[in-house]
């Protein structure tokens, strides 16, 4: 466009409506004069016919039969009446103001009664209790109940997760810039900064799993060198009690959000969690994707070789083996162009070795096509799919890519329930210790909220 | 044969505003093939633009007294459904994709062109495409692969556009809408819906560059 004439860049903006016939008046004649000296405009009027033309055979796609049916199933079962008369307008009227009437005397005269004065004293001094109890555990010198930690941006690691359903759960993640400043201003928790490194591999740790400690879900700090984000007993606690009891709540941490941090943070933050059961060692680093495409498993420090393979699982269960081998150093495995043809993406992993199995599902923001790379990528946020609208936020957060555990024997991310996204949504973004609002946006960072 | 359909239109709106469940089904069947298509192109996705009828029609139920008819009844439930595709196109854009929609043909292959697209879910839109459906009647076997190749370049295309240039191609060019109609849809401007247009019809040309000479075959 910046090489073409400034007539030709002027008048190529009529060039569609000529070719269809519409174009009228001064500027039909004004750039029928130039056609007739210009070649390379009046090619390009016979381009935007072949266009226009090729539209206009486009025929409509027959409608689906079974629309109809549904179309006025649907009406009938969702719709309300659409037309009511002035009496059941009066009648909803009549009837909303008595009941409001009837509930207001009634707290009036509970109010009043010495009873009902009798009744609240109680519920007031536990009220109290509560509340100077949830001071005491946010106050600095009681200790937080998160910890967060600040990594890199890009740089991506995975934590512990825990495998075990009856265990507590707890959340690591690196916070990006966006994050950082909700996290300093949102909940006041302290922020354990690290200077930002320079690395771009990530620590994949194994959840093998931490006993629980009586009490029931306690927080696992600084598991597998990688979770020191960590929700306090009482924050388990409580979210047991509102996912209906234990059986209920472990079946909410069937998926768990990994986290996305550096080992060297990783392990500061170890050290600096309370003594807990000792994790597994990392046994590998997942990289992440490149800009081509390439995924690099790095054994870990100190890890001895082992027998692995990198496998994408399809949504019918068939696995794909991307690499298979002994993992003793290092090994870069491509990934198909597809997954990264823009937006985010969801890709099923599964990592096997010897010591273990764990599958992932891999979720990419990744924008390699617009050359985009994590410390540029900017917080998305995407209106109406609450589900796309955590990933894709919480990867852009924490960098460049998120994985969420998955038991092998259920299905991953991209097979869940059509019907209930939304739930689904909750569960995942609720394990991981992030509240989601109605409309999808995450409106807190902080797990240590739900512990207050 | 047109002032007869206006008529019938006008007695079932009028009926529908009223309540009258059959009313509403006379004007489901009249206006749902076209919501439908609007809503193919838009979200690019035959399931997506099924449901995308069943909530149009549905809201559309729901506030037909909010209906006053200034403007058509048509225009009105296409701003209707238009609003509907055009959040369900959202969704659909942002969701993570599945595996199975990921791989093509080349996983090497830099960049996909037109074509590529079109075989991907939300790019082409539309269910498979009948090898007729461009074709003559008569047309061979040899015309007939030119003519879903020439379909699926389009609709490629189309849905590579961005979403308010495809708005105004799909509603001008593809259901044959006025300028006037197009913008009471968009609830834009005439001039602004021209200019959509001319713009949306140079990118599609450069779009389709390399596949001229198959469009006019």
């Amino acid at each position: 466009m910046s090489s073409l004439p400034r007539e030709c860049a002027k008048l190529r903006e009529h060039l569609p409506e000529l070719a269809e016939g519409v174009l009228g008046g001064s500027d039909r004649a004004r750039l029928e004069g130039h056609l007739a000296s210009c070649p390379r405009c009046a090619a390009e009027l016979a381009d935007l016919r072949a266009v226009v033309s090729a539209l206009r055979t486009i025929p409509p796609d027959p409608l689906p039969a079974h629309i109809l049916g549904s179309v006025r199933r649907a009406v009938a079962g969702r719709a309300r009446p659409i037309a009511r008369t002035p009496v059941q307008h009066w009648a909803r009227l009549v009837l909303a103001s008595s009941a409001a009437a009837v509930v207001l005397a009634m707290a009036l005269a509970f109010h009043f009664t010495q009873g009902g004065v009798k009744a609240v004293q109680p519920m007031l001094a536990k009220k109290a209790d509560q509340f100077g109890a949830a001071l005491q555990r946010k106050s600095p010198a009681a200790g937080p109940s998160v910890e967060v930690a600040q990594a890199p941006v890009g740089a991506v690691a995975v934590p512990a997760l825990p495998s075990s359903k009856s265990e507590g759960h707890g959340l690591a993640r690196a916070p990006g810039p966006q994050a950082r400043d909700r996290l300093a201003t949102g909940g006041g928790a302290p922020i354990t900064e690290t200077p930002p490194q320079p690395v771009m591999d990530a620590a994949l740790a194994y959840g093998d799993g931490v006993p629980e400690p009586a009490g029931g879900g306690a927080g696992r700090g600084g598991a597998g060198g990688g979770a020191f984000c960590r929700r306090s007993p009482d924050a388990n606690q409580s979210k047991a009690r509102r996912s209906g009891g234990e059986s209920a709540g472990a079946a909410r941490r069937d998926l768990r959000l990994g986290a996305i941090l550096p080992e060297a943070t990783a392990r500061e933050a170890a050290k600096a969690a309370p003594a807990q059961p000792s994790p597994p060692p990392a046994r590998a680093r997942l990289g992440m994707i490149n800009s081509t495409r390439q995924l690099t498993i790095t054994l870990a420090p100190g890890a001895a070789a082992e027998d692995a393979s990198l496998v994408m699982r399809q949504p019918d269960g068939h696995p794909l083996v991307l690499w298979q081998g002994r993992l003793t150093e290092a090994v870069t495995v491509p990934i198909p162009a597809g997954a990264l043809g823009g937006g985010p993406a969801s890709i099923p992993i599964t990592i096997e070795s010897q010591l273990g199995r764990r599958q992932y599902v891999l979720f990419l923001p990744v924008l390699s096509r617009l050359g985009q790379t994590a410390p540029s990528l900017p917080a998305m946020r995407y209106d109406g799919d609450p589900l796309g609208n955590v990933f894709a936020q919480l990867s852009a957060l924490s960098g460049l890519a998120l994985l969420v555990e998955a038991p092998l024997d259920q299905p991953v991310y991209g097979e869940l329930p059509a019907g209930e996204p939304s739930a689904a949504l909750a569960r995942l973004a609720g394990d991981a210790g992030f509240q989601v609002d109605s409309e999808g946006e995450i409106v807190r960072t902080l797990t240590r909220a739900k512990g207050g | 044969m047109n002032q007869a359909n206006n008529a019938r239109t006008s007695r079932l709106v009028t009926q529908a505003r009223g309540g009258d469940r059959e009313a509403f089904d006379g004007l489901v069947e009249l206006y749902a093939p076209q919501v439908y298509n609007l809503s193919l192109r838009i979200t690019g996705s035959p399931e997506e633009a099924d449901d995308c009828v069943q909530e149009t029609f549905v809201r559309a139920f729901s506030a037909m007294r909010s209906f006053r008819g200034e403007a058509g009844f048509f225009t009105w439930l296409y701003r209707v459904a238009l609003n509907v595709a055009r959040d369900a196109a959202r969704r659909r854009a942002h969701r993570p994709l599945l595996i199975s929609e990921l791989a093509g043909p080349d996983p090497n292959q830099p960049a996909p062109d037109v074509a590529e697209l079109a075989r991907r879910p939300g790019g082409g839109g539309g269910p498979p495409s009948d090898p007729g459906l461009l074709a003559s009647p008569s047309a061979g076997p040899e015309e007939a692969v030119a003519a879903d190749r020439r379909r699926q370049l389009l609709l490629a295309a189309i849905s590579s556009l961005p979403p308010h240039h495809r708005e105004v191609i799909v509603l001008y060019d593809l259901q044959g809408l006025s300028y006037q109609q197009v913008a009471r849809v968009t609830n834009t401007r005439v001039g602004t819906v021209k200019s959509r247009l001319n713009r949306a019809r140079l990118a599609l040309r450069d779009c389709l560059a390399p596949h001229l000479d198959l469009l006019r075959s």
